[in-house]
Parts: structure tokens; C-alpha cells; sequence
């Protein structure tokens, strides 16, 4: 149940990219180029990052299997930025790709995190924050708190229903439901897009992030003291979802021991 | 008196104008982030931001140096690229159908009314220079866009508003 959460939450976040890459780029030839050219870098990424690793990936030092996703993103990230688009759109695209890839070497992907946790993220979140005027925000304590119903509301609909629909008891339904309503990456990035091509001002900005963050903290605790489904619940769920759809898979021989 | 407001100042000046010295205080607002998150449980994000807020409200820390921008550039790009390759494709596939329709709707419905709720109840119209798919609507100029053009041309201050405050 835990993947298939994240696989849905994979789906809504790829919205969020290709709606920030597609609505504000200017439909042009710097667009077509760019489009064109990941998609050829798309389909051929996966087999040029396993030949490096494959290839030099006994010379640890001096590490080009990074430096090669990080030429990749630079790369694609200027197309897009020509375009008008965001950089994001095919950096969580080459990301999908190499998924397979990073699950059989966890090494290159601890690296990239440890890169990306201490030297780079920091910078990006903490300048999230600083942008946020606390003197903007308390005369705007009613929009935030009406757009963080609404986003709550919203998300109940879209998503309760649809859980339930695939064979989900109430509690996991809920469970469900409140992860989905959460997104914190995906939000200060639309929000800063936002704020830095002037789309929207200060204020806000400040509306936006205050309530990215409170949708990012009050389901997550709901969900996890009063809706925490129990492991052998999810796998149990897995296992009826499954049988329903008449779809056999390793997980259910595996799935026995772990459930009880 | 003066000589030490001057001497304070420039000190103040040494420090905000020597790189190391401004890598060290964001590095120490990210390394404080990090042991709070460890402490309390929360999100190192989560945290990042709230020091973020705390520094840019009380302690008027700002983003100005081009390097910063950048690592936080690089910082928003590397993050989404580790988000899409948590994805175990394998586990994508065994559950399309479900991941897919909550994914969408998940998106699709707080998507479209949040929108409409920000643009005809909060009167947040969409900005002019980037209104979506502004390319499809020809060459010619609104009768609003007009009048500011002109009062451009005439040298005038530009009285209209792009968002309602």
C-alpha cells in the first residue's frame, strides 16, 4: 500500500511539473528544441548511465557516473530555462528514467543525496523561507486558513472516493487520503517559480508557502496518530487489491510471512 | 561615539562581504535546522524553511549573492531528480490503475479549484507577461494592453495594478 501511495504521489507531483513546465513556456522553437531533445535523452539515459557505472565505475574517486547525471541536468535544465519552462520538468523526468538504474546501485544514489542534503538543498529551503513576511501574513490569516480548506476539501474528494473504489477499508482510505494532501517539495517550488517570474508578489507568496507547509504538517500528524494503518493491513490490502484486478505478483509469496 | 558606530559597521560590512563568512551563517542555519529536525522528528525541510523565515523576518538575511540563488537552484533541481527516481518502476506498474486515477485526481481536482477560487474569489488574476498559452491568442493587443502601451510610449507612470491587494 506504502508504494502504491508513492507511485500516486509520483503521479500528482508529475502534474505539478508538467503544469509549472507547460503553462508559463512560450510555445516557440526554443520549445520544441528542448522537448525534443529530452525525450531523445530520455529514452537513451538509462543505458548510457549503466555503461558508466558498468564501465568506470571501479574509479570511485573521481566519480563520473555523478558528474554525468549532474552534465545531463545542467544540460537539459538550460533547454528548458530557454524555453521559459522549468528545470524541473526534465530533471524529475531523467530522475523516472534512472529509477531502475539507482535501485540496483544504492551507492550512486547515497551520494547524490549526500551531495544534494548538505550543499545544495539547505540553500533552496532556507531561501524558501525568507521570502515568507510574517507582517504580510497575519492580515491574511483568513485566506490562508480558507485555501488550506479548500486544498483539505478538495483533496477528500479527488482522492477518498478513488481509495475506497479500490477495495480500501475506511481507515486506509483516510490514511490515504491525508498523504496525498501533503507536498512540500513540489509546492515551494511552484510557489518560488512563481515568485521569482513575478507571477505573483510577496504577499502572495507568503499566502502560498504558509499554507504549503501547514498541508505539509497537520495531515501527516493526523494521519499518523489517528489513521496509521497497521503493516499487516497494508499488506493485507495489497494482497485483496491484487486478487480483485486478478493480477499475481511476487510481493503476495512474499507478503505471507511478513503479514502476521 | 561615531568612530565606534563606524567601526561596528564596518565590521557588519567585512562580514556580509566576505563569501566564507556568508556560507558560514547559512551553513550554521542549515546545521542548526539539522539538529532541531533530528531532535524533534520533524522534516529537515520543513525546518530549513521555518529558520528561512525566522532569518529573512528578525534577522534580515537575504538571498542576495548570485552563488546563493545558485546552490538553491541547483538545490530545487537535484531534489525533484532524487523524487523521481524513488520511484521503483516495477512497483509503478503492479500498481498502475490505482497509483494513476488517485495520482490524477489527486492533482486535477485541487488543481482546477484552487485556480478558479484564486482567480474570481481571492481576485488573483493571471499575470500579464505570463498568462498561460498567451501565444495562442494572436498578435493583436487587448484594448486594456493598448492603453497602458500608449501611456508607456507618452512616458506616463503605469497606474494599472497587476494584483489586487
Amino acid at each position: 500500500m506504502g508504494k502504491m501511495i508513492l507511485a500516486a504521489c509520483f503521479i500528482t507531483d508529475f502534474g505539478t511539473v508538467l503544469a509549472l513546465g507547460g503553462l508559463f513556456a512560450n510555445y516557440n522553437i526554443w520549445l520544441l528544441v528542448f522537448v525534443v531533445t529530452m525525450c531523445v535523452v530520455l529514452w537513451f539515459m538509462p543505458a548510457w548511465t549503466k555503461g558508466i557505472i558498468n564501465k568506470f565505475g571501479a574509479t570511485r574517486v573521481s566519480e563520473p557516473e555523478v558528474k554525468f547525471i549532474f552534465f545531463i541536468l545542467f544540460f537539459l535544465g538550460g533547454l528548458a530555462t530557454t524555453a521559459k519552462s522549468e528545470a524541473v520538468l526534465p530533471a524529475y523526468l531523467i530522475g523516472l528514467v534512472v529509477a531502475g538504474v539507482f535501485l540496483r546501485d544504492k551507492t550512486l544514489v547515497h551520494r547524490m543525496r549526500s551531495i544534494a542534503f548538505a550543499v545544495f538543498t539547505p540553500f533552496y529551503f532556507i531561501k524558501a523561507g525568507l521570502f515568507v513576511s510574517l507582517p504580510a501574513l497575519w492580515p491574511a490569516v483568513a485566506i490562508v486558513g480558507g485555501l488550506l480548506l479548500l486544498k483539505m476539501v478538495t483533496k477528500i474528494v479527488g482522492v477518498w472516493p478513488l481509495a475506497r473504489l479500490h477495495y480500501m477499508h475506511h481507515r486506509e482510505a483516510t490514511y490515504t487520503t491525508l498523504l496525498m494532501a501533503t507536498g512540500l517539495t513540489f509546492g515551494t517550488i511552484s510557489a518560488l517559480f512563481g515568485f521569482q517570474n513575478k507571477i505573483i508578489d510577496q504577499r502572495q507568496y507568503t499566502i502560498l508557502v504558509t499554507v504549503v507547509i501547514l498541508s505539509a504538517f497537520v495531515p501527516t500528524l493526523f494521519a499518523q496518530k489517528f489513521f496509521q494503518p497497521t503493516k499487516g493491513a497494508m499488506h493485507a490490502w495489497g494482497r485483496r487489491y491484487r486478487q480483485r484486478l486478478g493480477v499475481l505478483s511476487v510481493e503476495d509469496s512474499e507478503d505471507e510471512p511478513k503479514a502476521d | 561615539m561615531l568612530n565606534h558606530i563606524w567601526l561596528s559597521f564596518s565590521a557588519t560590512n567585512i562580514v556580509f562581504q566576505n563569501v566564507w563568512f556568508v556560507a558560514a551563517i547559512w551553513m550554521a542555519l542549515a546545521l542548526i535546522a539539522s539538529l532541531v529536525s533530528i531532535r524533534t522528528g520533524i522534516s529537515v525541510a520543513l525546518i530549513e524553511i521555518f529558520i528561512g523565515v525566522v532569518a529573512g523576518n528578525f534577522l534580515h538575511l537575504t538571498a542576495s549573492n548570485e552563488w546563493i540563488n545558485f546552490l538553491a537552484l541547483l538545490g530545487s533541481g537535484v531534489l525533484t531528480f532524487l523524487a523521481g527516481a524513488e520511484i521503483d518502476p516495477l512497483s509503478l506498474k503492479a500498481n498502475l490503475r490505482a497509483s494513476l486515477l488517485i495520482g490524477v485526481l489527486s492533482f486535477a481536482v485541487p488543481f482546477a479549484v484552487v485556480w478558479l477560487f484564486a482567480q474570481f474569489v481571492l481576485g488573483w488574476p493571471l499575470n500579464r507577461r505570463h498568462r498561460p498559452f498567451d501565444h495562442f491568442r494572436g498578435g493583436c493587443l487587448r484594448s486594456d494592453d493598448r492603453r497602458r502601451f500608449q501611456r508607456h510610449r507618452h512616458g506616463q507612470n503605469d497606474s494599472g495594478r497587476l494584483f489586487h491587494h
